[in-house]
């Protein structure tokens, strides 16, 4: 008869510390165990091992530790956002993402350019033309173009388009279309200039 | 405002009281859907369990504290891939294992003694029979620690995971993607080598 293999010593080991266990120990390593002398001194000291391992406790941290643990588990994560699954795809390489900046520069543009067009036309006012009760003048439209544009550039850098419309940086349907064909040459060729550098930057 | 004031509110620690009773599963997706609060209550409910693996693994409390943080920031970054099929713990275990393996070497600072025994000449001549035991018996379980820390890597995973967790060789296999008989095999022979470290 063979002598016990390791899965049967892990077995004969077990059993001998756990009844339960031992209702399992398989037939023929019983009666092995029975009559083996050698493969019984070996489960035995694999069961002094085992026994050993058992009891070796370790110490318990202070109560206090936990809270420590939990506190500093919660501070390292606080600044992580879970993505959900679905939305996975959007952090992908090569994914959909990458026509969120271009997205984005053409609803800046087209924001900007419609702006543009509505001051030259009268029909919206800056703030300073209201006081003066008449149409700005070129100097003070193309700063406060220039503020705009400062501040629509640096809301728009960190916005996802999904946030754009609620946050009221949308443009109406049509709008751009109508915007583009009234511009000039010079304001087409500004526009292209912008679409070509956002594009650049997006790596495509 | 009223809305966010109520979503503020749904947020608020005493929330905890509502997460505190989810199982796992429901907590997960509490996390997925925003609420932060969710992976408190996991933490809170594993942090036990994880710990005492990563002390299996590392001997000693410095590298199981530093272990244990990471296990929770991994799980919470990949929370996204858990299966709902499998137990949370599960998970939590075989991201323990992973982080011990990756970081706490065989090298591993691993105690020398208890903090009970490193002082304890005088105490124990002047104590009684049961704290002489108790020290000794300390002293016996830091022994065992540091002889399981050094155990080659998938040995200690198969035996911390099989006697301190008591969870099953199929289990075990699955956390650490090998088979049945594998980890029969690791176990044994962990035992084995546990048994010349401590003679």
């Amino acid at each position: 008869m063979s002598h016990l293999s390791p899965d049967e010593f892990v077995d004969a080991a077990e059993g001998a510390l756990d009844a339960r266990r031992a209702a399992h120990l398989d037939a023929r390593c019983a009666a092995h165990l029975e009559t083996c002398g050698a493969c019984r001194a070996r489960a035995s000291q694999i069961a002094g091992a085992l026994s050993a391992a058992q009891d070796a406790e370790i110490p318990e941290p202070s109560p206090l530790y936990w809270g420590h643990l939990s506190a500093r588990i919660r501070e390292a994560v606080a600044h992580e956002a879970i993505v959900p699954a679905w939305r996975a795809v959007w952090s992908q390489p090569f994914g959909t993402h990458r026509l969120v900046p271009i997205a984005s520069a053409v609803a800046l543009a087209g924001a900007v350019v419609v702006s543009g067009l509505m001051l030259r036309e009268g029909r919206i006012a800056l703030p300073g033309d209201r006081a003066a009760g008449g149409p700005a003048s070129v100097e003070s439209v193309a700063a406060d173009d220039s503020e705009a544009w400062q501040m629509l550039t640096s809301v728009a850098a960190d916005t996802p388009m999904e946030d754009a419309h609620p946050a009221g940086m949308g443009v109406p349907a049509g709008a751009i279309d109508r915007a583009v064909q009234r511009m000039t040459p010079d304001e087409l060729n500004a526009l292209g200039q912008l679409l070509q550098t956002e594009l650049h930057k997006s790596g495509d | 405002m009223l809305t966010r004031t109520l979503s503020w509110t749904a947020k608020e620690p005493g929330c905890k009281v509502t997460v505190a009773n989810q199982t796992d599963a429901e907590l997960v997706q509490a996390c997925l859907a925003g609420r932060r609060e969710a992976f408190d209550t996991i933490v809170e409910r594993h942090q036990r369990q994880v710990y005492q693996l990563c002390y299996r693994f590392a001997g000693n409390h410095e590298d199981a504290n530093d272990c244990a943080q990471e296990v929770f920031i991994r799980a919470y970054r990949g929370l996204k891939t858990f299966k709902a099929q499998a137990s949370l713990g599960t998970w939590l275990y075989r991201i323990g294992v992973n982080v011990c393996l990756n970081k706490v070497s065989a090298k591993s600072r691993v105690e020398a003694l208890d903090p009970l025994i490193a002082a304890s000449d005088e105490r124990t001549a002047s104590h009684d029979e049961s704290a002489a035991e108790t020290l000794l018996r300390g002293e016996r379980a830091a022994q065992v620690r540091a002889a399981i820390a050094r155990l080659p890597k998938k040995q200690r995973a198969t035996l911390v995971l099989r006697v301190y967790h008591d969870l099953p060789h199929d289990q075990i296999a699955g956390i650490l993607g090998s088979s049945v008989g594998a980890v029969k095999a690791n176990f044994f022979h962990a035992l084995n080598n546990l048994k010349k470290l401590l003679t």
